[in-house]
């Protein structure tokens, strides 16, 4: 039986609905642009021949090539023996040439990865560092961001960046791409060269053992880590999401999040795999996300809980008769919700279900908790998700019993193939311990999280390892502290960090965004909290912001709050 | 002080650090990723006190806040309304 790659995957829907539009791009100032499926495709074929031609350009033959992954060779590597990396790095933001070109690595039996747009010239750096030279994929807002940071010896010059135009491109971005062009480090998209192949290139190669994708996160070193996955799991994670949230080509689901989070990836895979719509958003603005889904009627959302939180602190809704009449889910991914912004979330979301969802970069969405589970378990992130395995683990490797915390490990489906820096000290992949006829994963991801199952196998997720601080003797987990936080009313979001002294006492630090209206000083809120809770759960300091500063995925930005707590305790503002 | 193209030109340079050579009354300032996120929290106090308007939940939006001319013209419906 042979095996449809996403790529293969797109030009069947080119067939069968060359018609529909597959992506709406909602590009700001009330422009709207829409593409076909046969448009899409059309682009993602001149992707997929111009990259598997676009080989030819790579620089540096000589480029350590060492597989990363044992088995799973580098595709490309074959291919007219030049020495080059196999991965794709696409810089840009979230637009149609965006997908397609994501697609057309795949084509040209390669992987892709998105990198953030917020992303600036050291982190790029220190990406395309460990991508090695080859081709990489940016646009117009995207090259002034390159061109800022651009010296002959940075890993950036190395490589060989297609310009995707835009017919809004700023005379800025036009002048940034002239400077790259007159460095001969970038040309149009549009001037690439393009040689037509038959059918797909990576035919050429076993579709099961190639990696799809390369996701970047910031390791607690703040070096960042590249994490593959195999093009089959990206299949898998899409065909286990299809059945889950139960879409079908009738659906249109609404992108909030950026392609180089995971959980906006797998959105993006799965609407193009089901043949559905996908509404391309780039603001997590309440109004903006509640406008758009009734303009597009859309059916389902992906979004992380800060982005409910904002909706929730601004008093919006999804109107069961207004705009929220066509939404059939919604999910919280991608971190904790505190529990008295969960409670609220069933008036927030009208009629759509809620689902909640649990993963890592490492190992993609573990586990769900169905709507009709929400009300009765509101807490937990539910069962394992398709052919996903999740196991607690004792410190000495044995597995829990319910009830009892542990380690959280993951088996199966959506578990990484390994890091891009295959001797990362700080893998969290390891040969399976419980390897056995139900379940012959190889491999399992530590995830350094620590939670339990209750006696009907549903998870509950208690923190990070790593976070767990000792206060004076002790335990505490800075989630504990921020739902109390919240329970006082008036908090609109809340953020506790722990400032380990020299001599090794942690000092706590809240942060917290007051809700509208309400007027607590820092004093009233230390004062309220002492009331509540034990005295070595009260922040030494709150500190009061006008915005909760967050990372490119929308995940509150800890390690800055951090820097700003330490800072703060030595006496700094 | 009233709210102006100058007086927003003036703040995105020396508040947001942004380079504003080239900028104009249609420049997108966020799909454009000039203005990244964490700055709109900053850009509405500053419209809000500069301007003499209050906005709620639903003047926040994209589309009113993408360039100069279109916070401006906000403001002014907003003191129209």
């Amino acid at each position: 039986m042979s095996v449809l790659t996403l790529y293969d995957q797109l030009q069947e829907q080119v067939r069968s609905r060359p018609d529909k539009i597959a992506v709406v791009h909602c590009q700001g100032a009330g422009r709207v642009r829409r593409v076909t499926f046969a448009e899409l495709g059309g682009m993602a074929r001149k992707f997929a021949a111009s990259l598997a031609v676009g080989w030819a350009y790579s620089p540096a033959n000589s480029h350590n090539t060492k597989s990363p992954v044992g088995e799973y060779a580098h595709p490309a590597q074959s291919m007219g023996g030049y020495a080059h990396p196999s991965v794709i790095p696409i810089f840009m933001g979230k637009s149609p040439a965006c997908i397609a070109a994501m697609f057309g690595a795949i084509g040209a039996g390669s992987a892709f990865a998105c990198l953030n747009r917020k992303l600036r010239p050291p982190q790029i750096n220190a990406i395309l560092g460990a991508t090695g030279p080859g081709v990489a994929i940016t646009d117009g807002p995207g090259a002034t961001v390159l061109a800022a940071g651009l010296n002959a010896d940075s890993p950036t010059a190395r490589m060989r960046w297609w310009v995707v135009e835009d017919e809004a491109m700023l005379p800025a971005q036009r002048k940034a791409v002239e400077q790259m062009r007159a460095a001969r480090e970038a040309e149009y998209w549009s001037e690439v060269q393009t040689q037509t192949r038959a059918g797909s290139p990576c035919h050429e190669h076993n579709p099961c053992r190639i990696v799809g994708c390369c996701l970047f996160t910031s390791g607690s070193t703040g070096r960042p880590k590249g994490v593959l996955i195999a093009e089959s799991d990206l299949r898998a994670r899409a065909a286990a999401e299809i059945e889950c949230f139960g879409i079908t080509a009738d659906d249109v689901l609404l992108n909030v999040l950026p392609f180089s989070f995971d959980v906006g990836l797998n959105q993006v895979l799965t609407a193009i795999l089901a043949g559905c719509t996908i509404v391309l958003l780039d603001s997590w603005l309440p109004a903006d996300i509640i406008r758009a889904t009734g303009e597009f009627k859309v059916t389902g959302i992906s979004a992380v809980p800060a982005i409910w939180s904002d909706m929730l602190a601004a008093g919006l809704s999804f109107d069961p008769a207004g705009a929220g009449q066509s939404l059939r889910y919604l999910t919280i991914s991608g971190g904790d919700m505190a529990p008295q912004h969960l409670q609220r979330m069933p008036a927030l979301a009208g009629k759509a279900g809620i689902f909640k969802t649990y993963g890592q970069t490492e190992a993609f969405r573990a586990t769900s908790l169905r709507p009709e589970e929400f009300a009765a378990r509101t807490q937990s992130v539910g069962r394992p998700f398709g052919s996903a395995r999740i196991y607690i683990v004792r410190e000495n490797g044995s597995r829990c019993e319910p009830n009892e915390q542990g380690e959280i490990v993951h088996t199966g489906l959506g578990t990484m193939l390994g890091y891009l820096d295959a001797d990362d000290p700080q893998s969290k992949l390891r040969p399976n311990p419980f390897r056995a006829s139900d379940d012959p994963a190889d491999v399992a991801i530590f995830t350094g999280d620590l939670g339990w199952f209750d006696e009907q196998g549903y998870l509950y997720v208690k923190g990070r390892r790593d976070e767990m601080l000792k206060v004076a003797g002790n335990r505490v987990y800075p989630q504990e502290v921020v739902a109390h936080l919240l329970a006082l009313g008036g908090i609109a979001a809340a953020e506790v960090v722990g400032v380990k002294s020299e001599s090794n006492e942690t000092t706590l630090v809240a942060f917290v965004v007051l809700a509208s209206g309400a007027a607590h000083s820092a004093a009233d809120i230390r004062r309220q909290l002492a009331n509540r809770v034990s005295s070595y759960m009260v922040p030494r300091e709150v500190v009061i912001l006008p915005a909760m500063p967050r990372t490119a995925s929308g995940k509150p930005d800890r390690p800055a709050l951090l820097e700003r707590a330490k800072v703060l305790l030595q006496g700094g503002t | 002080m009233a709210l102006t193209c100058e007086s927003l030109l003036e703040y995105f340079g020396s508040r947001l650090g942004v380079d504003t050579a080239g900028v104009d009354e249609s420049t997108p300032l966020f799909s454009s990723n000039l203005l990244d996120s964490f700055s709109m929290v900053d850009l509405i106090m500053f419209i809000e006190k500069e301007g003499e308007i209050t906005m709620d939940a639903w003047d926040v939006t994209l589309d009113n806040l993408d360039s100069i001319g279109r916070i401006l013209q906000l403001v002014e419906m907003k003191k129209a309304g």
